[in-house]
């Protein structure tokens, strides 16, 4: 975890950068030390002290122009990854820290981790979080408060681990941790999203992969199917000790959940999202829960914009601009404000059910690969969540709505539209069709199954 | 007899480092690389072998892809299930049969007139 690099045991509720501490240590003052070195020192070290201090209160603006000898000159703002910067850009009247420099700021950001932080309950609050974050690093020079109070969720914390360490390059970056019992904390520690690596101990297992899409060979992508192999066979490793049955398999169906999440994922990216250069693949399994959690993100076009460009034969296309124009379409409560779902929204519902591709008019039998996975993961356990997050849009999928067989757009064919009738020209549930507001610019999926009967013989 | 054709799908695994099959151009790709059209259109069966101690899963797009074609000449699950025998354990015999019902709904449609 990116905290874990600056996280001090001598003192949980508040820390010293590893860099500080480095410093401390080398500027201790010996018994053999002359008036003037131990001067020195003691200097030395207050300097180091005053730099590492927090002001956690303190809104100081980042100035981003000094004055020079002669003429003002501009520092260099802090400036993210291309699809980071993006992401900030899009999302500018979301965040409360991108008001610049008219005091409108009156705190700096406190995090609460909460069972609403999460990215299946709330995929608003979470993003918008990201988005605070992001202008919070560019604008205010004092730290956010991580402060827990009942709950981490996995998703949610890893891009935020993932989005500090993309900060961390750019500036100095500091995370205050507040109420975080051990346990809690060892999760996190684990937790280096930055980079790819595989972590296993008491409570939790992870493994967390930057995966390269190659372009140039259909046999390529290898990473992700070895990945996905090291994810089973970590959950295997994980049961047999909790069991204690050194036998103990992972069943086909299991299997099946799992890869075919991590490969359909992959190979949308590889087909759909030409300009994506990599994804993002962490597995993680609680060993006190028995849940695994399936991450993969990538940025790059999202869910509808593919729609847009795409060319779609008449009938499909006749078909989605009528569901598309229900689902938009107003009532006389929301009529002066717009209506609870967007053109987008609908799409990205479409984009998940059974035959729906953009690439439908040079193969029909295009369009299965996310109700595919779906499927997968409820018949392996019914408790299994999955949000789906594209542009504005967050689809939540348990077994609330269960996916049906219906003859719809010329013949039959698996549907989850997410209402009571599991109509797709009907409006879905608001609960699970989410209109977030926020801009996500690539598609992230999550997928939590839970593996509580595996060990069982089930 | 109809001389039958050997397919055995763990030649498609990376062991020791992988133990999935997926992709759907993965699947086009293997199609193309057995002739597979061709061979169908002559009339040669085949029987497709999976070791369920080296595949753990075969995603349903490499499936589509592998028989995309084969569907679309013969139209229907029925013709696909003379020429090909699915040998392999209940849970692939069930999702190769789930992958066939699903292409036989897409391609197997009265021809237009």
């Amino acid at each position: 975890m990116y905290w874990s690099d600056l996280y001090s045991n001598s003192n949980k509720d508040s820390y010293i950068s590893s860099r500080s501490n480095y410093h401390m240590k080398k500027y201790t003052i010996h018994r053999s030390d002359d008036s003037n070195t131990r001067h020195s020192k003691k200097n030395a070290k207050n300097k180091v002290l005053r730099k590492a201090k927090l002001y956690h209160q303190s809104v100081k603006i980042i100035p981003v122009s000094k004055k020079g000898k002669f003429h003002k000159t501009s520092r260099n703002k802090v400036k993210f990854s291309l699809y980071l910067e993006k992401f900030c850009s899009q999302n500018l009247s979301v965040s409360r820290f991108s008001k610049p420099f008219h005091g409108l700021v009156s705190k700096s950001m406190v995090l609460k981790l909460n069972e609403d932080f999460s990215l299946f309950t709330n995929p608003t609050k979470v993003l918008t979080t990201l988005v605070d974050l992001l202008y919070h690093a560019k604008i205010i020079q004092a730290s956010p408060r991580v402060i827990y109070e009942n709950h981490v969720s996995f998703g949610a914390i890893y891009l935020l681990d993932n989005l500090s360490w993309e900060i961390a390059k750019k500036r100095k970056w500091v995370l205050q941790m507040k109420n975080f019992p051990e346990q809690e904390l060892s999760i996190l520690s684990n937790i280096k999203s930055f980079v790819s690596s595989t972590y296993d101990d008491d409570n939790e297992t992870m493994i967390n992969e930057k995966v390269v899409i190659s372009r140039d060979n259909p046999g390529d992508n290898q990473q992700y199917k070895a990945k996905a192999k090291d994810i089973t066979d970590m959950l295997e490793k994980a049961i047999r000790e909790i069991t204690k049955n050194e036998l103990f398999q992972l069943t086909h169906e299991a299997h099946g959940a799992i890869k075919s999440t991590i490969g359909e994922s992959f190979d949308n990216i590889h087909l759909h999202s030409e300009e994506a250069d990599f994804g993002t693949l962490c597995g993680f399994y609680n060993k006190m829960t028995k849940e695994i959690t399936l991450l993969i993100y990538n940025f790059g076009i999202t869910i509808p914009e593919s729609f847009f460009k795409a060319d779609i034969p008449k009938e499909i296309a006749d078909a989605i601009e009528e569901v598309i124009a229900i689902h938009t379409k107003k009532n006389y409560i929301n009529f002066m404000f717009g209506g609870e779902f967007t053109a987008e929204n609908a799409l990205t519902l479409l984009a998940i059910q059974e035959g729906i591709s953009t690439r439908i008019k040079y193969d029909e039998s295009r369009g299965h690969g996310i109700i595919d996975f779906i499927e997968h993961c409820l018949s392996l356990n019914s408790n299994s969540k999955i949000v789906i997050i594209s542009g504005k849009t967050a689809i939540k999928i348990d077994s609330t709505y269960p996916i049906s067989q219906q003859n719809v757009m010329g013949r039959s064919r698996r549907i989850i539209a997410l209402n009571k009738d599991n109509d797709i020209y009907n409006k879905p549930d608001k609960n699970f069709v989410i209109n977030t507001g926020v801009h996500f610019n690539g598609v992230l999926i999550e997928a939590t199954i839970p593996l509580d009967n595996v060990g069982n013989g089930n | 007899m109809a001389t039958e054709n050997i397919i055995k799908l763990a030649e498609y695994v990376d062991q020791p480092y992988t133990d999935m099959i997926s992709g759907r151009e993965y699947g086009e790709s293997k199609a193309s690389d057995l002739n597979l059209l061709d061979r169908v259109k002559k009339n040669e069966h085949f029987k497709i072998v999976i070791d369920g101690d080296v595949i753990k899963a075969i995603n349903d797009s490499f499936i589509k892809g592998f028989f995309k074609d084969v569907f679309e000449y013969l139209r229907s699950k029925d013709a696909v299930s003379q020429l090909f025998e699915i040998e392999g354990n209940a849970y692939f015999t069930r999702l190769f049969e789930k992958n066939f019902t699903i292409l036989d709904a897409i391609y197997n449609k009265p021809a237009k007139s």
